[in-house]
């Protein structure tokens, strides 16, 4: 979940619940969960902390939290931690949007296509990137799950088929499998610096965890 | 939800949609109302902890709190030069 500035000039803060070293913010679980989940085209800015920064949700350029997991795993564990699984999860293909609807569209409408559109474009880059190691599964159904207005959020039966039809193919259901096989067995096979090393470099060398 | 208030993935599910229907009511189409959806968004997570047993001003992070195998953070972005530009 992500939270931004209510203004233009953004800059990453995680709230956590484990201590690291260095500065943060220490908000209040119904401070940090009502930041995550306040966007600006429907929600008040939250204010947190002594110095009341504002706080928003939704933002562009912090969906699809990859590499940002990779930091705090580094962090909090280590960079030469084996991990097990990293589970991804998407929110369906973006619906086709023409060049003349994005210019025209503003506020939520517009918001709403395009988180799934950047967390989709991150998500294909690091499938390419992370294609044989078995420790990164992304889960999204592969089909685009119509078009879903502000106003008709809770018609949640298209998405909920969509889903089961999703995760009952074959391909999916091998992969979950193999994720669940891994994580009861508890042995990492790639470490968190190699996988941060994939993820970044340009050249990508990519270990073989199989 | 499933870290912090130690919830399953059904409950937590089924928390988010109920917080959900009380910020946006199927009857009513005023969604826009800024200051009334962040006050019914505080109250359902107030309510949601309450459920839960937590108390409604803990930390993300309390140092007495018994350490859980699960480490959760939740990201946010922040202004960097909030209202002091000169231009």
């Amino acid at each position: 979940m992500y939270a931004a500035s209510a203004d233009n000039v953004r800059h990453p803060q995680p709230f956590r619940a484990y201590p690291i070293r260095g500065l943060s913010v220490n908000a209040t679980i119904v401070e940090a969960i009502c930041a995550t989940m306040s966007i600006p085209s429907h929600f008040l800015a939250v204010k947190i902390g002594r110095i009341q920064r504002r706080f928003v949700g939704g933002p562009l350029g912090a969906n699809n939290p990859t590499a940002e997991l990779l930091k705090e795993a580094e962090n909090a564990f280590g960079n030469e931690k084996r991990l097990v699984q990293i589970v991804s999860i998407g929110c369906g293909v973006p619906p086709a949007l023409s060049v003349e609807a994005l210019i025209s569209e503003s506020g939520a409408g517009r918001l709403l296509r395009e988180i799934p559109t950047e967390c989709e474009t991150i998500a294909k880059d690091l499938g390419t990137r992370l294609i044989n190691v078995d420790a990164y599964l992304r889960l999204s159904v592969e089909k685009e799950i119509g078009q879903i207005e502000m106003t008709n959020w809770a018609s949640l039966e298209e998405i909920e088929t969509h889903t089961a039809c999703y995760v009952e193919t074959p391909a999916v259901i091998r992969a979950l499998e193999r994720s669940l096989k891994r994580l009861k067995e508890r042995v990492g096979t790639v470490t968190v610096a190699q996988l941060s090393k994939c993820i970044t470099c340009d050249h990508t060398v990519v270990p073989n965890s199989s | 939800m499933l870290a912090l208030l130690r919830m399953n993935v059904d409950d937590a599910i089924d928390a988010l949609i109920s917080v959900a229907h009380s910020i946006f009511p199927e009857e009513s189409q005023d969604v826009n109302n800024k200051e009334r959806n962040s006050k019914v968004l505080k109250e359902a997570i107030e309510d949601l902890l309450q459920t839960r047993g937590v108390p409604l001003n803990a930390k993300m992070y309390e140092k007495d709190r018994p350490e859980t195998r699960c480490k959760v953070f939740v990201r946010s972005l922040y202004n960097l030069f909030p209202k002091f530009r000169s231009h």
